[in-house]
């Protein structure tokens, strides 16, 4: 489910962004007023910890193949869901900036889908309602699996939905979303068993730790919190039927003359209007060009040529110049 | 000077669960002495050692560390003065690169950042690991690892250090190596070892614990020749080669 | 899983640029890196002539930060599948006709599939050398002097410190396991969750061990940021960073493959 930058437009990336920023400076002042400092090396060693169990593949029945976790609902049933967030948060970091999962501006959409939706939402209003003190392995699967499916589906739709607005792929919205709610269910199923299994061996062996955290959600704060998500919800459904029945052409078209650089009609020119003609005027849609091919030849020529100059002349200075030795990372 | 010292008195100590691990344990070790703490796997040496340094508290009893009792508003303070290395190193260095861990403690103690860069390469001088200073731990040898995390503790200048099995999972240079640094140093020790030929070498007396209770405090060769003792400690006084009861 | 190892080891620094004399401040180059994501991201994915000349960022960069380009194009590729697989849609199904070059019709949805492959090659590419050269704990540190919280740059520099130890620790016990089940190919859910569940316990424990060793050398609560060797921001990190942006901006602005029409 990770997004590369690919798929993403600017603004849609840097909305994404935002929100996940907010959330996270929330997480963090959250996290200093109401835990101790033991949750400092707990969130460090449990997001190492899920990058280890997201190694072990377990065998999913009658498929013959495997499966592996995302780790949200897991990590919020003993972390609670503020310090599950930044830790899923920083995993999914990593992810991107050394796995190549996920794109560099994408990371604010994929840290929202991810890990938003399980620890934010699918754990305090699904996971906890559902198991609270009944610690029966039924009771445990049943919170588990209904909390992972809706998180999971909830990505899924996100991720349509930042596509949509990004108009990336041509793919038309109602396919899209069907295919992506689909491919979930049984994915958020098996994460939910997954996660399950995990919990009911530490509430063996272990129940302590099943109330680690002081920012496990109250019965009030949950309720209020159904509402709101539900009000929310239903708002932007609202809107996006309307949307959509207002014009016939199809959302996807119009959402993405709004969100890409396309002309833009200016009724009195301004300095931004003349630059948006300008856009207009250069950026190319093929027809223009006798011979369009030629363009792209010649830009190729350039990147080459500067490619054999940099190459021979920079490394060449460097040589002469000093290169500061970071670590070379080699066991002794 | 003579003031480094660690004094139990009827220290008991309770786990929430209700487990006894230490019942009226009472000793002295007086400055500069390097003491031996023996006992078998479940004894109580951690939860001992732990009450050093205020990490736990005991339930009855007091702990005095150079005259300063240990509770929770002199914590501060005996941290500084009680250096303690932990068994496992990798749980002692958690900082991105070997001189932040190292530094960690001196900027705990909020000095300024000129002092703290010299006792990061005091430290790291001491146990021979100042070429170390940027590297990771992650890509450190086991016995690199040991030599810093002790490092770690030093660069805080402490008076008293606690060592917990310093010696294991070492091979055998590398064992020589780090019980040599803890020969030089001029700190009260208090080492909870099961590695004999290090008793041998570094110790002078010997504490023994089984099931929390404090069952001897002697010099270490009355220790080895008390048959008994050798019984409950589980240790087979034929099977002990030459070579370690000799001191190797 | 032995090149996510191995991608752990490479993501140390080992160089860095030299601009007009001086060292160019870690800061300079991510902010470089986002602006230029920002704007190419903003071209639309049709326009390649236009993105096509993006590609001069990571071609003149590389060698200045020491690394070869060819290697970087290549470690890029590795996303190749990935972004082959969201955009191969476009030419099944926009099969709107755009260009005809002797006979043959360039659609829109080729257009569209070869601007969302060039997208994914470049930011992937500037991306890397972010990480060749400063390093992940060095990109960190960067963020963090950019305004990054403390407490996610801690968190991100201590789940990257254990990562190695834990997956060790995890493949010890499968294989442990492993090495008794008389050939299953995969772990049962039961005994999955019974290993992941030893490993997470271990994991309390290592972290309540980790939380000791940090009170035990004076911890509150702040943890703090240590550093010998901190790059100043000379004039020659700002001139890098406007020229750059400036290019970008240039280029998104003015097709240069008109040129050669």
């Amino acid at each position: 489910m990770h997004l590369s930058d690919a798929l993403l437009s600017t603004p849609v990336a840097l909305t994404g962004g935002a929100v996940a920023a907010g959330l996270l400076a929330t997480a963090g002042k959250e996290i200093k007023e109401k835990e101790n400092t033991s949750i400092i090396p707990l969130m460090g060693v449990l997001g190492a910890f899920i990058f280890a169990a997201q190694m072990i593949n377990f065998a999913i029945p009658g498929t013959g193949s495997s499966g592996h976790v995302i780790g949200g609902v897991l990590l919020a049933a003993f972390l609670g869901p503020w310090a599950a967030f930044v830790t899923i948060a920083s995993v999914l970091i990593i992810q991107c900036l050394i796995f190549a999962d996920g794109g560099l501006l994408a990371l604010g959409c994929n840290l929202i889908n991810m890990g938003v939706t399980t620890t934010l939402i699918a754990y305090p209003l699904i996971y906890a309602p559902i198991v609270r003190r009944l610690r029966s392995p039924w009771v445990i699967m049943l919170g588990s699996v209904c909390a992972c499916v809706v998180g999971l589906e909830l990505g899924a739709f996100l991720v349509s939905v930042e596509t949509l607005l990004s108009g990336v792929s041509a793919l038309s919205w109602s396919s899209f979303i069907s295919i992506m709610a689909m491919i979930h269910l049984p994915i958020g199923v098996v994460e939910g068993i997954a996660t399950a299994a995990v919990i009911i061996f530490v509430a063996r062996t272990r129940p302590d730790l099943l109330s680690l955290s002081k920012t496990a959600p109250s019965r009030k704060t949950v309720r209020r919190a159904v509402l709101w998500f539900a009000g929310a919800t239903a708002v932007i459904a609202l809107v996006i039927v309307w949307f959509a029945s207002a014009n016939p052409d199809g959302l996807e078209w119009s959402i993405e003359k709004v969100a890409g650089v396309e002309e833009i009609e200016q009724e009195h020119p301004t300095v931004v209007s003349l630059i948006a003609g300008k856009i207009s005027n250069t950026t190319s849609i093929m027809p223009e060009y006798e011979n369009p091919l030629s363009g792209i030849a010649g830009a190729v020529f350039v990147l080459f040529v500067v490619w054999c100059l940099t190459s021979f002349l920079i490394k060449t200075k460097l040589k002469e110049g000093d290169i500061k030795e970071g670590n070379p990372g080699h066991a002794e | 000077m003579s003031h480094h010292y660690i004094e139990f008195k009827n220290v008991s100590y309770r786990y929430p669960d209700g487990k006894e691990a230490l019942k009226d344990v009472s000793f002295r070790i007086s400055h500069g002495e390097k003491v031996a703490l023996i006992g078998k796997n479940g004894a109580g040496k951690s939860t001992l050692l732990l009450q050093t340094n205020g990490l736990l508290l005991p339930t009855e009893g007091s702990v005095d560390i150079g005259g300063i009792p240990v509770t929770k508003k002199t914590l501060k303070i005996v941290r500084q003065t009680v250096g303690m290395v932990f068994q496992n190193p990798d749980d002692q260095l958690f900082m991105p690169t070997v001189e932040e861990d190292v530094a960690f403690g001196p900027m705990n103690m909020k000095l300024p950042l000129e002092e703290v860069k010299k006792r990061v390469e005091q430290a790291l001088k001491d146990v021979d690991c100042l070429d170390l200073a940027k590297r990771s731990p992650m890509n450190l040898s086991g016995g690199q690892r040991r030599r810093v995390a002790i490092a770690t503790v030093l660069s805080m200048n402490p008076s008293i250090l606690v060592l917990d099995e310093p010696t294991s999972n070492l091979d055998w240079k590398v064992r020589d190596a780090v019980a040599q640094l803890i020969e030089g140093f001029t700190h009260t020790c208090l080492i909870a070892t099961h590695d004999i030929g290090i008793i041998k070498r570094l110790c002078r007396r010997a504490i023994v614990i089984d099931d929390g209770r404090l069952i001897a405090d002697k010099p270490v060769d009355e220790v080895f020749a008390d048959a008994d003792l050798m019984n409950v400690l589980g240790i087979d006084p034929e099977g002990i080669s030459d070579l370690c009861l000799n001191g190797g | 899983m032995q090149n996510k190892v191995f991608a752990l080891d490479m993501a140390y620094g080992r160089t860095s640029a030299r601009f007009f004399g001086a060292a160019i401040d870690p800061r300079a180059s991510i902010l470089v890196t986002v602006v230029y994501l920002c704007v190419l991201l903003g071209v639309p994915a049709t326009h390649i002539d236009i993105l096509l000349w993006f590609a001069l960022y990571p071609i003149i960069a590389a060698p200045l930060y020491g690394l070869r380009y060819s290697r970087i194009l290549l470690k890029s590729l590795i996303i190749l599948p990935l972004v082959v697989l969201i955009g191969v849609f476009n030419p099944i199904l926009d099969k709107t006709p755009v260009a005809d070059f002797n006979g043959w019709h360039i659609t829109r949805g080729w257009l569209l599939f070869i601007g969302v492959v060039l997208r994914g090659l470049l930011s992937m590419q500037c991306l890397l050398i972010l990480i060749d050269t400063m390093g992940f704990v060095g990109m960190v540190d960067g963020m963090r002097r950019l305004g990054l919280p403390r407490f996610l740059a801690t968190q991100l520099l201590m789940v990257f410190r254990y990562i190695k130890v834990l997956i060790e620790e995890g493949l010890t016990m499968r294989n442990a396991i492993a090495s008794r089940s008389y050939g299953a190919k995969h772990l049962s859910i039961r005994l999955w969750g019974t290993l992941v569940g030893q490993l997470f316990l271990r994991s309390i424990r290592r972290a309540e061990n980790v939380h000791n060793a940090m009170l035990a050398r004076g911890f509150t609560g702040e943890m703090p940021f240590y550093s010998t060797s901190q790059t100043e921001w000379h004039l020659s990190s700002t001139v890098y960073l406007v020229s750059w942006s400036a290019i970008f901006v240039f280029l998104r602005l003015f097709n240069l493959s008109l040129l050669f029409v």
